[in-house]
């Protein structure tokens, strides 16, 4: 390489400036208000570092950099300025690829000596460069394709997948070796090369196809993390400081993004890595599960009213159950089943009642009640048929309501609901309802997912609660609106051992009197588990269809 | 391993520490944005396509090398443009709306 214009001294000072630039940055994006200065500095201190790595490093003759830089911009434009909030997901995931494989092509580079020198150091990063960048890249445009729906949403699992990973897995570490030790001729380079290529590949792949659920968030997270960590040490392979510098950075603190995830829902980052992010076990044990899971929902139900009937000693032991959920739930099951099944002849009241539900919500409550009656009957108490309790008309239930929580989900997404949550919070707000907002920290397919589409509708932050904070008030509020969450609610996560959800902390939607559910269909939500709350006996209001068409004609009606 | 990679290493554990614990005590309202924001930002990897492109545009193979590193680059650029403006759209909305009642 030619002589650089200026000193390396002076470059490497701005390389540290751009650097601490850059983690201000991050820093201040960690903060609501000044979070928009902080990405615009953000992004200042990269094309600055741009500049300074054409000017530094003698380059900015070469035209085809500039071809290649124009089109990606723009493409990366059109793609920022036209995308939707809603499809967000995949697009920070399809974005995350491209960077990841970005550095695979620099790591491909370094590992032919172009960039780099041919030392045991360079060879080890450049190649290990290759394989986090492919793998992160494949993984990426899988996890892409799930959110896209062009791929089955459901975790994938075949015979052989784990062998296959392990195979991946030993066949990138010897490659990173053999390229370590410097034993191969440039020459036969190539062929480690492809290899490590196809191996990273088939294990990006494998890792991604098997998330379903509750941890596809997770994933994109660590997707994210892991595109910094190929950068960091694609820099490390080629000796560039800030690519070493900001890599690590975002490498790091995508990491912590992820462990915060992961501890709102009570996993294991090291599980996910190992692979127990799947329903491994679900094909087989949920089937057994199932059976003794109808009987016991008819309990767990009513447990949260029948304790509230008992007054507030008990209130308190309730509301330690949702920290606790499991433990409180076996004990209960048996002395609560009689009061349960005497109280699941109303849900025909329901359907007799007057109402202003649409057709398919009609057909729907003829399903709740034949269910319910499987239920009844299969439970041993049958006998004691209290009279048909006189149900609310649910109108007069919301009208009534003095606090309202409100529970979104992926499903307010993909209708565009946002906008009719936020009038129908208005107008209950008018009547002096009191309205709160449950997030779930998954709800959606992205940490935050809600919180965006919520405030593009214009509810205010302040509105917003986390699970931990709002959890216990689910038993003292009069109504729950569920729109478009399933997962995040489904108390089958505390009971149904070895499905996806097990065991993952839910909103104790179940504990509230009345529910309204707004949902598209009652189909098992994206982790595949059915929610027992569809065929609960009282106090569930199911609306069926497009979220957005089902609140506006509740908030005519209101 | 020379002088400047032991640095290098250095830097990278250094940056990896501080970045930890940066981001601590985020509100969940950020998450999204934090995250996309810092995608746009592992595409810092463009300055690597863009030395490793023009180092071996101009020694070996131009028409491959252009081609492989081309690639890179676009990539890479639409990593960094894409996740920017994105970034920014979402902020410029939560902040908007959040930071109105402040």
């Amino acid at each position: 390489m030619t002589t650089p214009l200026f000193s390396s001294y002076i470059y490497y000072s701005l390389c540290s400036i751009l650097s601490i630039g850059i983690l201000f940055g991050i820093y201040l994006m960690s903060k609501v208000n000044k979070s928009v200065l902080g990405n615009r500095l953000s992004a200042t201190c990269m094309l600055l570092g741009i500049i300074l790595t054409l000017i530094y490093n003698q380059i900015f003759p070469v035209w085809v950099l500039y071809i290649a830089i124009a089109i990606g911009a723009i493409l990366g434009a059109i793609l920022g300025i036209r995308v939707k909030m809603i499809q967000m997901p995949q697009t920070v995931a399809l974005l995350n690829g491209l960077g990841g494989g970005a550095s695979a092509i620099v790591g491909g580079f370094a590992l032919l000596g172009i960039g780099a020198i041919t030392a045991p150091f360079s060879l080890t990063t450049s190649a290990l460069a290759l394989a986090v960048g492919t793998l992160t890249l494949f993984g990426s445009l899988v996890a892409a394709g799930k959110l896209h729906k062009i791929l089955p949403q459901k975790s994938i699992i075949f015979k052989g997948q784990q062998a296959l990973t392990i195979v991946s897995l030993v066949l990138i570490a010897t490659t990173i070796v053999i390229a370590a030790l410097g034993i191969i001729p440039t020459s036969l380079m190539w062929l480690i090369l492809v290899t490590n290529i196809l191996a990273s590949a088939s294990f990006g792949t494998l890792f991604s196809i098997r998330v379903g659920g509750a941890d596809m968030p997770i994933t994109i997270s660590l997707l994210n993390s892991l595109s910094g960590v190929a950068g960091a040490i694609a820099g490390l392979a080629i000796s560039d400081l800030l690519l070493v510098a900001v890599g690590g950075i975002v490498g790091a603190s995508g990491l912590l993004l992820t462990q915060v995830m992961c501890k709102a829902i009570n996993r294991k980052l090291f599980d996910i890595l190992l692979g127990k992010t799947s329903c491994k076990m679900s094909q087989t044990k949920f089937a057994s599960t199932k059976n003794s899971k109808s009987q016991n929902i008819t309990a767990s139900h009513s447990e949260c009213a029948a304790s509230k009937a008992e007054e507030t000693d008990l209130q308190f032991e309730n509301a330690k159950s949702n920290n606790a959920p499991t433990d409180l739930l076996t004990k209960n099951t048996n002395s609560k089943k009689i009061e349960s099944s005497s109280k699941s002849e109303s849900t025909s009241a329901k359907t007799e009642s007057p109402s202003v539900k649409t057709e398919s919500t009609m057909a729907m409550n003829e399903n709740t009640l034949a269910i319910t009656e499987n239920i009844a009957n299969k439970s041993e108490s049958t006998s004691t048929k209290t009279e048909k309790e006189k149900t609310e008309n649910p109108l007069d239930i919301l009208k009534k309501a003095k606090s309202v929580i409100i529970v979104p989900g992926y499903g307010m997404a993909i209708a565009q609901a946002q906008h009719q949550v936020k009038r129908l919070a208005d107008k209950l707000i008018e009547n002096g309802t009191i309205v709160k907002y449950a997030i779930h920290p998954v709800a959606g397919r992205m940490p935050g997912h809600m919180n965006v589409l919520l405030c593009e509708a214009n509810v205010e932050y302040e509105d917003l609660y986390e699970m931990k904070d709002i959890n216990n008030e689910f038993a003292t509020a009069d109504v729950a609106i569920v729109v478009g969450a399933n997962d995040v609610l489904n108390p089958a996560a505390r009971e149904a051992v070895g499905t996806p959800i097990y065991g993952m902390p839910v909103l104790s939607v179940d504990c509230c009197k009345n529910i309204f559910i707004f949902n598209y269909d009652t189909k098992p939500g994206y982790a595949g588990v059915d929610n027992p709350l569809y065929t609960r006996k009282e106090g569930t209001y199911l609306y069926l269809g497009n979220a957005s068409e089902t609140l506006e004609k509740l908030i005519g009606a209101l | 391993m020379t002088l400047i990679q032991g640095i290098l290493l250095g830097v990278f554990i250094v940056a990896t520490i501080i970045g930890y614990f940066l981001i601590n005590n985020v509100p969940s309202l950020l998450h999204t944005p934090l995250m996309s924001g810092m995608n746009a930002l592992s595409g810092i990897t463009i300055l690597g396509a863009l030395t490793a492109t023009a180092i071996a545009f101009k020694s070996i193979n131009p028409v491959l090398s252009a081609i492989v590193g081309g690639l890179a680059i676009v990539l890479a650029m639409i990593n960094v443009v894409g996740g920017f403006v994105v970034t920014d759209r979402m902020l410029c909305m939560i902040v908007k709306k959040g930071g109105r009642k402040q």
